[in-house]
């Protein structure tokens, strides 16, 4: 079809479907005009497509009948599986292929039509057919594979890896119908056999492994290799040790106690009792339902209270793992800074060293720059999670140091 | 709904008197009212619950669990003396299907 054939058709095309409407739309609806013209050449394409594809499937069609009449296609015993999706898909193609008609021609389809009946049919049963498929589909590959064996000759194959009768009889290659499990298939004489398998692969023999399932992407922000990321921190700044680290160090800051077992108090610090006491009570809340104490709960309670509890006694060695656990982020971003500043071994030999040399040379030039000056500041930053800045004292800090507009002074 | 009910100096409010306000607040009568769960602070003063207010009792017979309902009085009770169960319960051991329910009442008598 020459692209100027096409023109004249839609202009003729164009023209009909005007043609149609009385005299005046064509000033009325200049826009739906253009939208007509602007499609037209579109539509007459894929009509053209159309009618040449129903030509070759009529062409198949009549291959088929004839295969059938001749014998060539047994259909005598029984309806099978297959078979019922092949009629299942042929009658709802015909049955769209009405019903897109009824549309064209513009009938309305509320009411239902036989077709569509037809139509809602077809699709049931197609469905409930996929999981019978699925369980047959072990199977019909294995016939499939049978039978693409049978066409293409094997024996060639087989002759150039010099594989032996008695090794094909035990693989089961030469009865590929069997459907039981074959062991040998899991060693892969083939691979054995030929020694270039490696080289050959595209990739030089590395597993890739497939992409079945998308899987999500979290772009995370670029972290340098010292930095803490702010779960650690997080975790950092509820461990014991480190509070009482930031006890030590922290001197400008009050210390801070939880105030658990009194009834006052804002709960800011929460220890484990606290958290437990919590979900509790949001669940009672939510739930409007009260909850008893658990056997398993009071006995903890119990065990607690026994090994000194009431006066909030805690045993520091029971915890000490998970505390130095914790610790070790810290303990790597700390160990990284100090390898940053004072060479590569980062020891404090190194560091001594460097002090010793610019004492003696007089070099005051500024040391670089670690991230974390003292222990102080190190402290400070770890504790700036999230559990580090809620409590009354940062408050008040921060507030106190916000700028204030001053209203004084004014000239 | 969630109840907070401040009553510094006396003792938790009861059932009852919890009953006459909610239906003064929320204009309703006091027998579709029902409250449950309350819980007073530590240190008094102070106790926290819930209610339920229901359009009609016939809506809160359907809905409420028996226990409520007896507490509020127009729940049946059931026998409650534990011998008299077991008696009723060995009575009705000698029988089978719908039987075990008119032994149960017949050897009463």
């Amino acid at each position: 079809m020459t692209p100027s054939k096409n023109d004249e058709e839609a202009e003729v095309f164009l023209d009909a479907v005007l043609g149609d409407h009385s005299a005046g739309s064509e000033t009325e609806n200049p826009e739906l005009a253009k939208l007509i013209q602007a499609d037209s050449p579109l539509l007459v394409k894929q009509i053209y497509s159309i009618v040449e594809s129903m030509k070759s499937a009529k062409e198949k069609l009549m291959e088929l009948q004839q295969r059938i009449s001749s014998n060539s296609v047994p259909t005598s015993k029984g309806v099978s599986l297959l078979e019922i999706k092949l009629h299942g898909l042929l009658s709802y193609l015909t049955n769209l292929s009405f019903f897109i008609l009824l549309k064209l021609h513009g009938q309305s389809t509320s009411e239902l039509h036989p077709s569509v009946e037809r139509l809602i049919e077809m699709r049931v049963i197609l469905e409930k057919i996929k999981p019978m498929e699925v369980k047959l589909k072990y199977q019909i590959d294995k016939v499939l594979k049978a039978a693409n064996d049978a066409s293409n000759p094997s024996a060639e194959k087989n002759a150039q890896r010099n594989v032996s009768e008695f090794d094909l009889q035990n693989s089961g290659v030469s009865d590929p119908l069997q459907f039981k499990p074959n062991p040998l298939n899991l060693v892969g004489a083939s691979t054995a056999l030929d020694k270039n398998a490696d080289q050959s692969r595209e990739d030089g023999g590395v597993y890739r492994p497939p992409r079945i399932a998308p899987v999500k992407y979290s772009e995370e922000p670029k972290r340098r290799k010292g930095d803490l990321s702010a779960s650690t921190r997080e975790s950092l700044s509820k461990s014991r040790l480190f509070k009482d680290m930031r006890d030590t160090f922290d001197t400008s800051r009050p210390e801070q106690v939880t105030s658990h077992g009194t009834g006052y108090g804002v709960r800011e610090l929460r220890d484990s009792k606290d958290e437990e006491l919590a979900k509790i009570e949001e669940f009672e809340l939510s739930n409007y339902q009260r909850l008893s104490a658990t056997r398993d709960r009071n006995k903890r309670e119990k065990a607690a209270m026994r090994k000194g509890g009431a006066a909030g006694i805690v045993d520091e060695m029971e915890n000490l793992e998970s505390d130095f656990l914790q610790m070790d982020a810290l303990d790597r971003a700390v160990s990284f800074d100090n390898q940053e500043r004072y060479g590569s071994s980062g020891s404090v030999l190194a560091k001594r060293n460097m002090r010793a040399e610019s004492f003696f040379t007089g070099n005051d030039e500024p040391r670089k720059k670690g991230k974390f000056t003292d222990a102080t500041e190190l402290v400070t930053k770890v504790a700036s999670g999230a559990a580090g800045k809620k409590t009354a004292y940062d408050k008040a800090l921060r507030k106190a140091s916000k700028p204030r507009h001053r209203t004084l002074g004014k000239k | 709904m969630i109840v907070d009910v401040l009553h510094p100096g006396r003792p938790n409010v009861s059932h009852k008197e919890l009953g006459d306000r909610l239906a003064k607040l929320y204009k309703s009568s006091e027998e579709c009212i029902f409250t449950f769960g309350f819980r007073t602070a530590f240190g008094g003063g102070k106790s926290t619950g819930f209610a339920l207010i229901y359009d009609s009792l016939d809506e809160a017979k359907k809905v409420e669990p028996k226990y409520r309902l007896i507490r509020h009085g127009i729940g049946a009770k059931g026998i409650i003396s534990s011998k008299q169960r077991k008696e009723r319960k060995n009575r009705a051991k000698k029988f089978r299907g719908t039987k075990k329910a008119k032994a149960a009442t017949a050897g009463k008598k």
